[in-house]
């Protein structure tokens, strides 16, 4: 290989191998940006699960204790919940 | 990219530069890139000052990132081509040179100043004057060729039209049309992890 072909390759290796390290670079976040989605996907089912379960509550009727046998009042109208 | 260099190893014919010149088919290019991602950072900046568009803070932003880039890769393949040609990696005298390294090293001031102030409209706003003011030394960088007395640097374009064979011109078109061509894919590429990014600080403090 002679001395100008070696400048002409080491050019184009250059461009290759810093556009190269860019996309690694770009590929490495997005790989964390889908690790940290599927993180808050797992978050947000465990919020949802109890508000699933709290209508089921409510929806059982009149229940003994504080509230004798009267219907449960919906969440947030009894007094404390705001 | 692939019929680029196709078309510079395969059809574009050697002149007097012998091999060597095929450094120009990608060299400019990029430099022609790097002014073009500054020019896109700095009409994004007036987008955010004019119009008050919020995603322009950030697309000026990875249009300078992605001009920096390309900066770089300027300096360094027009390095090795003087080496190989000049018989020096860098020529403080030659006013083309030295004003391009003046706007890279402009640009590069601008993440420094960005990540030196907290996130806000503050920062917004200090930022998109900065990448404006670095627009007025594009046309200057590009005239530098023209103001230099020295003319060491070589002249492809002059008001004649193209230096060169009607095929070497054609090659340096599809080289530059392929070289924005990537530059517009990268910078969609890492707009949209920003943008992503983003999203997911906004849902992880609405979620916790």
């Amino acid at each position: 290989m002679s001395t100008e072909e070696k400048y002409v390759a080491a050019v184009y290796l250059v461009v290759f191998l810093v556009l190269l390290a860019y996309v690694f670079i770009i590929a490495l976040k997005l790989q964390r940006l889908e690790r940290e989605l599927a993180e808050l996907a797992e978050l947000a089912v465990k919020e949802r699960e109890p508000a699933v379960q709290r209508p089921v509550r409510a929806e059982r009727g009149p229940v003994e204790g504080v509230w004798g046998n009267r219907e449960v009042p919906p969440a947030g109208t009894r007094s404390g919940d705001g | 990219m692939g019929a680029a260099l196709a078309l510079i190893f395969f059809y574009a014919p050697l002149d007097e530069d012998g091999l060597n010149q095929k450094i120009f088919y990608i060299h400019v290019p990029i430099a022609i890139t790097a002014y073009a991602c500054f020019g896109w950072g700095g009409w994004k900046a007036l987008r955010h000052l004019w119009k008050r568009d919020e995603r322009a803070d950030l697309e000026s932003y990875v249009a300078i990132h992605l001009g920096v880039i390309f900066g770089v890769l300027t300096l360094v393949t027009g390095s090795i081509w003087a080496r190989y040609r000049w018989g020096h990696w860098w020529v403080w005298s030659e006013d083309q040179l030295v004003l391009f390294l003046v706007l890279f090293l402009f640009y590069c001031a601008y993440f420094m100043l960005r990540y030196s102030l907290a996130p806000g409209p503050q920062r917004e706003n200090l930022s998109a004057v900065y990448a404006l003011f670095g627009v007025v030394l594009i046309p200057v960088s590009v005239l530098a060729i023209r103001l230099s007395e020295r003319f060491i640097h070589p002249v492809a374009f002059d008001r004649g039209g193209p230096n060169m064979a009607g095929s070497q011109f054609f090659t340096f078109c599809v080289a530059v049309a392929a070289m924005l061509a990537l530059a517009a894919m990268l910078y969609n590429l890492e707009l949209a992890g920003k943008r992503l990014d983003q999203r997911l600080r906004e849902l992880r403090e609405a979620l916790q």
